[in-house]
């Protein structure tokens, strides 16, 4: 399958606390992300990331900025969500 | 992220065998979850839950356990939460809901076993389940006949305490059950250290009364005839963590989740289209990470609203008596509330049937899928009784077997469209 056109931003963190603390933030700042699992092409290790459309992303980067909190990094991504797939774990 | 490997390897887990389990979550929760629109905000902690979830609940068991707590791990909601708690305890679910451990399970018990319980066995046998790994004891019930064998596999592995469940709910059965409870209990205190008295078992009580309480809240929501405020799979998702979680988070994360979905029923905020087909699920737990069916009938053009099934109200529906003065009195309210659940191995079980029509009226459904997992003989049989009860109401009804194997999924997604398309 050809990969999508459409990139999405994967924030990354060194704790589960830092995520949960910047989803706070940026949800009280009037900003969208989404808890989600990181993904695998990104790292092996299991854990929380946030998931960020490319509409969304220049006002989570501010966020991150004015926050303070550390983050690992900010991964692009084809998207890969397809709810027809019928994939489970 | 904190890796987590060095915390399952002190578990004796084999990493490089559970590593399968890490890829395959990202991609099945995405397209599960993140591919579902307009979800409560209130999910998000469900999603942290899940996106770590051999890893945040592991590590707080094992603070625990260095405080000098002990750790029960569980298999069925027959077992007293509260003996539990009031016994200083902690009580956890355990691995079984996904095809990723079916096969270690294949390898002690017959393919002809209910994959629930051979993913269990697996998850344990194959070392790739930190609960299995974590818990200080394994508190069985005689609810079916293959997990009563698997206990015994088991059994050679790690220490299990096995609850005897009367099969039929005449009152010397409500009183034997309440015997069992009592043994139970004396078990509990011996393994912990700690005495249970009334005080300790009623604030227990009612701990896990809030939990169920709160639990009842959120599907109260979904009975809104004329709005759909939570998808079935986030209510789902929201029950199978139930089992896992600390009781009074789980409650006051429910409650939280329950305010917004009463709030959204008010303004008319909907997960799906207006007329949206709407489904109950009845039949055999769904234990997670198992999603399949939910997903599938939500992509096919309906919504779950209901899931009758101990991943689901038989959870939470009823509630033990509070305030009583005496353990005697206390574990006869015990009884008496968990013998009130009409789990298939009771004979007769009218009661299962009522529940279901009750439901059905309660959550304004238009159709029912009575789901049963490949060689559960006991919810397969009762199918029969439950359909025809059904139709004989007028309320169409899907029978399916599935178990968590992919295969079946497109021929799932047909019948499923079908029935669908069927209610009009």
């Amino acid at each position: 399958m050809e990969p999508s056109a459409i990139i999405d931003y994967y924030v990354l963190f060194h704790n589960h606390t830092e995520g949960m603390a910047l989803y706070q933030y940026i949800r009280s700042h009037g900003a969208n992300a989404r808890i989600c699992p990181v993904p695998r092409s990104v790292s092996a290790c299991c854990g929380m990331s946030l998931l960020v459309l490319e509409e969304d992303i220049a006002a989570v980067r501010r966020c991150v900025e004015d926050s303070g909190i550390s983050i690992a990094g900010i991964a692009e991504l084809p998207r890969d969500i397809n709810p027809h797939r019928d994939r489970y774990c | 992220m904190a890796d987590r490997r060095e915390m399952w390897k002190a578990l004796g887990m084999d990493v490089d065998t559970h590593d399968g389990l890490c890829a395959a979550l990202p991609v099945a929760f995405g397209d599960v979850y993140l591919s579902q629109k307009n979800r409560p905000e209130g999910m998000a902690f469900w999603d942290f839950v899940v996106s770590d979830i051999h890893g945040i609940r592991p590590a707080e068991l094992l603070e625990a356990q260095k405080e000098g707590r002990k750790v029960f791990g569980t298999f069925c909601v027959f077992v007293p939460d509260e003996v539990v708690v009031a016994a200083n305890g902690i009580v956890t679910g355990l691995c079984g809901g996904s095809q990723f451990w079916v096969p270690d399970g294949e390898k002690v018990l017959p393919k002809s076993t209910c994959p629930l319980v051979k993913a269990s066995v697996g998850a344990r046998l194959g070392r790739t389940c930190p609960f299995f790994r974590i818990a200080d004891m394994y508190v069985g019930e005689t609810t079916c006949d293959g997990k009563k064998k698997a206990y015994e596999i088991l059994g050679e592995d790690v220490p299990m305490y096995i609850m005897d469940l009367p099969q039929m709910k005449r009152e010397c059965d409500i009183l034997k059950w309440k015997d069992e409870i009592a043994a139970f209990a004396k078990k509990v205190e011996e393994f912990t250290g700690n005495t249970i008295t009334p005080e300790k078992l009623d604030e227990a009580i009612r701990l896990i009364n809030n939990k169920r309480k709160a639990l009842a809240r959120v599907f109260e929501a979904r009975k809104n005839p004329d709005n759909i405020p939570i998808s079935g799979t986030d209510a789902l998702l929201v029950t199978q963590i139930a089992f896992f979680d600390d009781p009074a988070r789980c409650a006051e994360m429910c409650n939280k989740l329950a305010d917004e979905l009463e709030e959204r029923n008010r303004q008319g905020v909907s997960v799906f289209e207006k007329g949206t087909k709407r489904i109950m699920i009845t039949g055999t737990p769904m234990a997670i990470p198992n999603w399949k069916l939910h997903h599938i009938v939500e992509t096919s053009g309906a919504a779950v609203v209901c899931e009758e099934m101990c991943t689901g109200t038989r959870y939470f529906e009823n509630l033990v008596e509070e305030g009583l003065p005496t353990l005697d009195e206390q574990f006869m309210a015990l009884s008496q509330r968990y013998m009130k659940n009409n789990c298939a191995c009771f004979t007769p079980n009218p009661g299962r049937v009522e529940d279901i029509l009750r439901l059905a009226k309660e959550y304004h459904v238009d159709g029912v899928i009575d789901v049963n997992l490949k060689f559960c003989c006991l919810y397969d049989t009762e199918g029969y009784s439950v359909e025809r009860a059904l139709r004989e109401a007028g309320i169409p009804v899907l029978g399916i077997e599935t178990d968590y194997d992919d295969g079946d999924s497109e021929q799932l997604r047909t019948r499923i469209g079908a029935f669908v398309e069927m209610l009009g």
